[in-house]
């Protein structure tokens, strides 16, 4: 079936590239026209690691991973058209198996004015902050969920955008076949009242305002369930819809952005096919002027998991994005806990302060130091029983009530992280850090009955710069916590030769694991070079397992062992 | 401008289109119970499982493996075939024959039925003409002497596989068409299909002799999902027309072509060792 889809694909796209110069010729716009694009291969030479696990049964002769993707895009004036190859072969390790093989999951046709913009094929879009649709891809995650079908984008007057689609999404290589997944049907409506409104035109207030309205409809399989030896059969909605308003508003320094989302009943794996309608809030306020910014961010999430597919349970078929409210840590010790959205219920803080104190004075030093402090803090939903009789998240029942200010008990995440940079002098520019993070590791990585996390993570990150090109440096992080794996100290040199080459040397130690034999070194060593629009880098050693996050989505990575070797450019 | 308002029209269509069928409000109850899904026992087929015994090295198999497959063009979906690899002539061997298809179920079955000769069948584990272990000759007789009864369960599978982790997980609804007594166990079985390794064969008919190298194994028992005597149904208590059972077991495969795997589950009486039911399922549905 995977074959036969993927020939039928390739043909499609070999017609289309066949056509486009006769069709377009015939026209005269083939004159002018530009072909752009990126290649990236990432491969990984896996070797056998006794410490890790990793023996030679388990690798079981696949020694050898490689995902590899090319973008080609051609536009002449208005128009534009492109496809996207990949391969896995096999796909590199924590990558879902279901990518193996290769093709063009990806084409597209777009015609684009003022005024409209249509496509057809392949697109990614997202109506608002993403809580009724988002499709985008994330090639680390290995997620993407486009859509195949055809969108509308029209401008028909100044400051109005309206947007309609319909299409169904990439589910690995399954063609779209025997309602095999759902249809999806969206429309978005922005207002740019500043445009629209003539009271509004010179006004220093800019207000946006917009609703999306998006429809799923799935054939719905019969499904049944035995309760006291007596059969049922759930009532399943075949058309589930979710509907959003949001606006914003912003005046010089300060903008304010809100978003509030509603879903109909939609009985799911994910929600263990309970019938509560789901509804989601999303505000932002911020403020900022030159050397300081603050933000304040709430959210709150409740039953919010909305796939084109009812028994999806990967993160796979996400009609919607939930964006989380946490700080996204770059330094490897403080991403071994990183927080993933729950998207069946959570309510959320998160308040930052990014403050530069004036150079030349006493605290702030010549060039000046940059403060950073961040709060973040994710509860459950405090859920209530529909009745005494029905348990809460009881399937086939409306599940539970939740007020919408209720708070559970449950502490999801907390962090709070402090970050200070100071340029010394010409040559050294120092980074400290500090961040205390609570993390509920039963509910966000499924380790049932564990305790929360509680870590406490230090970073001193040294840059020198030995001249013009070349520079050193350090970076070393130490984290202390009692629980799951215990402590860890990691320190890394880099070297630099600008803009060629790049040369690093890391370790991670566990030496706080209490288990004797995983006190382990997770070393590594790697090598970049650089010309121009192309990367070739080489890195050796292990990887530890854990989670890698891209805004609240997240993949299980497996620990490996090996030679990595990436490539990447474009033209 | 023309594309302006082709553009509104588009999105005016759409916008039509999706308000009429946008959205299904489902009121309570939300489980409704199945009507009249109790079925007359006598429209309700009963099915057969034929466990052939049998081993690569043993040249006489192929011939019998295709008498029990020309069976299954004749019964269709009303008999279901497993391969039960075990014995003298399963052990791997030196050359050509060092594949190994025996399994602890298997070896247990065989040992358990006394079987130490091949080729050799159970149909339903039941007995025909005084006996369990039937040879081929008898197979057909046997399946239609059962064929004749009505049957007393329905099976109902519900298999969720997630291809990523190879986890399988099941979901059985065993249905009881009749008042039962004694003790039921369901038991859960993995086949794989279309495994390609050498076959030793006396038959010209069939390939190439003394050995066809490229022989497609068909049904080959790769294992049970909860042990070779399944889990209890009904633990002794009278079960009655009309009572429907749930069991749930999950195993992961092992490395097996998944495509090429079915699930084949069986209810069977502790006391006489007979199938009174079974179905299958492949794992990718």
């Amino acid at each position: 079936m995977k074959m036969i889809y993927k020939m039928k694909n390739s043909i499609k796209i070999l017609l289309l590239f066949i056509l486009i110069p006769f069709l377009a010729k015939s026209q005269g716009i083939l004159e002018g026209g530009s072909v752009h694009g990126n290649f990236e291969i990432n491969s990984q030479y896996y070797n056998s690691d006794d410490k890790l696990g990793i023996t030679d049964s388990i690798l079981n002769g696949k020694v050898f991973g490689m995902n590899a993707f090319g973008n080609i895009n051609y536009t002449n004036g208005n128009f534009s058209a492109g496809i996207r190859y990949e391969a896995y072969l096999p796909p590199l390790s924590g990558f879902d198996i279901r990518y193996e093989g290769h093709g063009i999951p990806f084409w597209y046709t777009s015609y684009k004015t003022k005024d409209v913009d249509i496509t057809i094929g392949h697109f990614y879009e997202q109506f608002g902050n993403g809580l009724v649709l988002r499709s985008y891809q994330e090639w680390m995650l290995g997620s993407d969920n486009s859509f195949n079908g055809a969108r509308v984008i029209a401008h028909p007057f100044k400051g109005i955008t309206l947007k309609g689609l319909i299409g169904t999404q990439r589910y690995y290589w399954e063609a779209y076949e025997n309602n095999n997944r759902g249809i999806v049907k969206g429309l978005d409506a922005e207002f740019f009242l500043n445009d629209v409104l003539k009271v509004l035109k010179e006004s220093k207030t800019k207000i946006m305002i917009g609703s999306s309205f998006v429809s799923n409809y799935e054939k719905t399989r019969t499904k049944t369930i035995i309760q006291d030896t007596i059969k049922y059969e759930y009532q399943l909605p075949n058309n589930v819809a979710a509907f959003a308003g949001r606006m914003n508003i912003s005046r010089r320094k300060i903008n304010f952005g809100t978003e509030y989302a509603y879903k109909i009943n939609n009985p799911s794996a994910m929600n263990n096919y309970i019938y509560k309608n789901g509804e989601a809030f999303l505000a932002n306020l911020s403020y900022s002027k030159k050397g300081l910014g603050i933000m304040f961010s709430a959210k709150r999430i409740d039953n919010m998991s909305y796939k084109s597919k009812m028994t999806e349970l990967s993160n796979a078929l996400d009609i919607n994005y939930l964006p989380p409210l946490s700080k996204q840590h770059k330094y490897s010790l403080a991403t071994i806990y990183p927080y993933a959205t729950q998207p069946n219920g959570e309510m959320g803080i998160q308040g930052q302060i990014m403050y530069t104190i004036p150079k030349k004075s006493k605290l702030g030093g010549k060039y000046g130091t940059k403060v950073e402090i961040n709060y973040s803090n994710v509860h459950s939903l405090k859920k209530e029983q529909v009745s005494d009789e029905i348990g809460i998240d009881s399937t086939g029942t409306l599940g539970y009530t939740s007020g919408f200010l209720n708070i559970g008990e449950v502490n999801y995440y907390e962090d709070f992280n402090v970050m200070m940079t100071r340029k010394l002098n010409k040559s050294w520019k120092v980074k400290l850090s500090y961040i205390n993070m609570k993390y509920n590791i039963d509910v966000v990585e499924g380790h049932t009955g564990e305790e929360n996390v509680h870590a406490q993570i230090g970073v001193l990150d040294v840059l020198y710069k030995i001249n013009y090109t070349n520079s050193l440096r350090f970076v070393y992080q130490q984290m202390f916590t009692e629980q799951d794996k215990g402590d860890w100290a990691a320190a890394m040199l880099e070297y630099n030769i600008a803009p060629k080459w790049f040369f690093s040397v890391m370790d991670e130690y566990n030496y706080g694991n209490p288990e004797e034999d995983m006190k382990l070194h997770y070393y590594s060593v790697a090598f970049a070079f650089v010309k121009n629009v192309t990367r070739v880098s080489v890195s050796y050693g292990r990887q530890r397992e854990g989670l890698l996050c891209v805004g609240g989505v997240c993949r299980q990575v497996p620990a490996s062992n090996g030679l990595s070797l990436t490539f990447s450019s474009s033209f | 401008m023309m594309m302006k308002k082709f553009s509104i029209n588009i999105l005016a269509i759409l916008f039509v289109f999706g308000i009429f069928q946008s959205c299904d409000k489902i009121n309570a109850p939300y489980l409704v119970k199945k009507q009249g899904n109790t079925p007359n026992p006598q429209e309700v087929t009963r099915k057969v499982l034929l466990e052939e015994f049998t081993g690569h090295t043993c040249v006489n198999c192929p011939t019998a493996s295709l008498v029990a497959h020309d069976l299954g063009s004749i019964y269709e979906d009303q008999l279901i075939l497993i391969s039960v690899h075990a014995g003298n002539y399963a052990e791997p061997q030196g050359g050509d024959f060092t594949c190994d298809f025996r399994t602890l179920t298997g070896n247990e079955l065989n040992g358990y039925f006394g079987i130490t000769y091949y080729p050799i069948a159970l149909v339903n584990r039941q007995e025909y003409s005084g006996s369990t272990i039937l040879t081929s000759g008898n197979w057909e007789p046997a399946i239609e002497d059962i064929l004749t009864q009505p049957a007393d369960a329905i099976i109902s599978l519900n298999n969720n596989f997630n291809e990523s982790t190879k986890e399988l997980s099941l979901t059985i609804s065993t249905e009881f068409l009749n008042d039962l007594s004694g003790t039921f166990n369901i038991c859960a079985y993995i086949v794989e299909d279309s495994i390609i390794s050498p076959q030793k064969n006396n038959n010209e008919n069939i390939g190439i002799t003394p050995t066809i190298f490229d022989y497609v194994h068909m049904h080959v028992l790769r294992g049970a999902i909860n042990s070779t005597w399944g889990d209890a149904i009904n633990e002794g208590l009278t079960i009655t027309s009309g009572e429907i059972y749930e069991n749930t077991c999950s195993t992961t495969l092992g490395n097996w072509v998944a495509k090429n795997c079915h699930v084949i589950v069986f209810v069977i009486n502790n006391e006489s060792n007979e199938i009174i039911q079974v179905e299958e399922v492949g794992v990718v549905e």
